[in-house]
């Protein structure tokens, strides 16, 4: 079966190698470019300098967002190629692994030699993961050299932040979900094309639900509340914490949106907002409190955690009923 | 016969897709060793009953036994010892001829590369082509060599000789037939020509309109099968006796196909015997009859006949 496995795959399988080699060797040649940048000192400033000083005067200021503004994910979108790799996987691996056995009534070829459907589909499923597994692993240290001066800088652990699906597990996670999205797929659809339709409409819908409304939530987030009459509040948030909401709760906790906040207590849009200014004195008049709520760093890796789980666990059940579709339904 | 004598046993097989079913209450037995020909018409139930046997149908109802093994649970071992061609004869169409040999040899521990190659070099199908570039001719013989190359103790093949010109098969059915003394393979092949099967199969199984309407060798099949002739008469007393299957009339003669249960004493009816071809139209005639029941009086009377298959087929037959 995995003589078998290798040649009837081998063409995705080389394909899909070509383009995550050339991932690669972007992020290094791009990556050593960006490092040199990284250390490289203007009037004796350099953007590491700047951070590891902690110096965020005007020159550092500009120097630092000069570097951002160059190699941040928004001006370098290739990285995303990362996030777009899992669907495509699903599409063209997944959704054909059974569908086109299907289509192509090979499966009567297949099914009747000396090898069970259960052995047939679990080698497949087994070798796929595995290879993949080995893929991402070399790309889990590559894409946190990649960030590591962002991670000086902060953004690159911010949970929330726009290189989180690509970093750490949560790549190899979505794989595998769209692996096991497009076998179940293939599987209920016998049709190689929706199955690839269907399969990436699954993908979006499952990744924007968990992008919108999941990973806020893996965990409760923390509530900070104070008094903006009688403190400056906390000083302690990190660049990278995860900021989910920031404003004023009145005295049940209800939120009471920046734009009421303003038009209650700076009409002429005068924003004063130090301890015992007319701001804060109309603000505490209302009784209304500052607030955030917000995700710490440190959780980058729980959260990674969970949502990999939670992942995991949807390619479990999709795999789970493929089997059953594969032995039981299916001719 | 114990276990390993039976190649293929059915008890009240049935498989119904939706609401149709595509076979129904089919039970027969297959001694091993022996070519058998499954004939009927298109949508008789054949591939369905090919495809039960090799484990790619799920029976609805009653069973299906290879050697003993049910194929479609048990799965392992009544796989390793069946091969199978489906009457598209699938191959993976980008893989060479050598890539579906080796694809044979790794997934059948006892596979026979020798007897594969042979075989396709002495129809000169070369190794190194695709099987999609190959003709539908030579696609059909790479299918079968695979089946073969499994070294199976059954073979089931799908309308094998519908893609093959006269000469292959003749050839083929030759291969099929040593195989069968040499290695004791046993073959179950469906088909709509009886005479191409007539030299090679021992036993026929007759199915039509989703039921089997008959089993059996065919040397018994054709001692027991008469035509009578006699004057004029009401059938009935011999339908008491024995299972007519088909009755004509012209105005001072009566015909009969019948299958005797024994001896016909009755001196008045002159015996004939029949060809194999007319004994299948027969039963073929005789399930459409049954198909069109109730639509009055045709030449062709059916009068309760009960076929080999039992009794209790016959009797839901004719309701």
């Amino acid at each position: 079966m995995i003589w078998m496995t290798w040649r009837q795959h081998r063409r995705e399988a080389l394909i899909f190698a070509a383009l995550l080699a050339a991932f690669a060797l972007y992020l290094i040649v791009l990556g050593r470019a960006m490092y040199v940048d990284f250390y490289h000192a203007i009037g004796g400033k350099s953007p590491a300098l700047c951070l590891q000083r902690q110096d965020y005067n005007e020159v550092c200021g500009n120097i630092i967002n000069a570097f951002i503004s160059k190699y941040s994910v928004n001006t370098q979108p290739a990285l995303l190629w990362f996030i777009i790799l899992p669907p495509l996987l699903g599409m063209f691996i997944g959704a054909p692994l059974v569908a086109r056995e299907l289509e192509t009534g090979t499966f009567r070829l297949i099914w009747t030699q000396s090898v069970t459907r259960l052995r047939w589909l679990l080698t497949k499923v087994i070798l796929l993961v595995v290879a993949l597994a080995l893929v991402f692993a070399a790309f889990i240290p590559l894409i946190f050299w990649w960030k590591g001066p962002f991670a000086m800088g902060g953004e690159s652990m911010m949970i929330g932040g726009q290189g989180y699906p690509i970093m750490g597990i949560l790549p190899f996670a979505y794989t595998i979900f769209a692996l096991a999205l497009g076998l179940a797929a293939g599987a209920l659809l016998r049709r190689t094309v929706p199955a690839m339709l269907v399969t990436l409409g699954g993908y979006i819908a499952v990744a924007l639900a968990i992008w919108n409304w999941g990973r806020q939530n893996w965990l409760p987030p923390v509530i900070t509340t104070w008094n903006p009459y009688a403190s400056n509040g906390p000083t302690n948030f990190k660049n990278s914490d995860w900021i989910l909401y920031q404003g004023y709760v009145n005295q049940a906790g209800q939120r009471v949106g920046i734009g009421d906040a303003f038009s209650a207590c700076a009409p002429n849009g005068q924003l004063d907002d130090h301890v015992g200014s007319t701001f804060n004195a109309c603000i505490q008049s209302h009784g209304w409190l500052s607030t955030v709520v917000w995700q710490p760093a440190d959780r980058f890796w729980a959260f990674q955690g969970i949502e990999s789980a939670v992942l995991t666990g949807l390619a479990v059940a999709l795999l789970a009923l493929t089997i059953w579709l594969v032995r039981q339904r299916i001719a | 016969m114990n276990e390993q004598n039976i190649a293929l046993e059915t008890a009240s097989l049935g498989k119904r897709f939706g609401r149709k079913w595509a076979l129904r209450d089919c039970s027969f037995t297959l001694p091993a060793g022996y070519v058998t020909a499954l004939v009927g018409p298109n949508g008789a139930g054949k591939t369905t009953l090919l495809q039960l046997a090799a484990g790619l149908l799920r029976p609805t109802t009653g069973e299906v036994r290879i050697f003993g093994h049910a194929p479609y649970t048990n799965q392992l071992e009544a796989l390793q010892r069946l091969g199978f061609v489906a009457q598209d004869h699938p191959l993976y169409r980008g893989f060479s001829v050598a890539d579906l040999l080796k694809m044979g040899r790794a997934l059948n521990p006892h596979w026979d590369q020798q007897t594969a190659l042979a075989r396709l070099e002495k129809l000169r199908i070369p190794l190194d082509t695709r099987a999609g570039k190959l003709s539908g001719g030579q696609q059909a013989q790479v299918a079968l060599a695979l089946a073969l190359g499994k070294r199976p103790d059954l073979l089931l093949l799908d309308e094998p000789l519908a893609s093959l010109d006269p000469l292959a098969r003749r050839d083929f059915l030759r291969i099929l037939l040593d195989a069968t003394i040499e290695q004791g393979l046993s073959v179950l092949l469906s088909s709509h020509i009886i005479s191409d099967l007539e030299r090679v199969c021992e036993h026929l199984v007759i199915l039509s309109a989703s039921r089997v309407q008959l089993a059996g060798e065919i040397d018994e099949i054709l001692r027991t099968h008469k035509r009578l002739v006699g004057p004029r008469t009401d059938p009935g007393a011999v339908a008491s006796l024995h299972n007519v299957i088909e009755a004509s009339h012209t105005e001072r003669q009566t015909t009969l196909l019948v299958r005797l249960n024994g001896q016909l004493f009755d001196p008045s009816w002159q015996q004939q015997d029949v060809s194999l071809e007319d004994i299948v139209l027969a039963y073929l005639g005789q399930s459409r009859g049954e198909q069109v029941a109730g639509e009055g009086q045709s030449s062709n009377e059916r009068i309760g006949a009960t076929v080999a298959s039992g009794g209790a087929e016959g009797e839901e037959a004719a309701r």
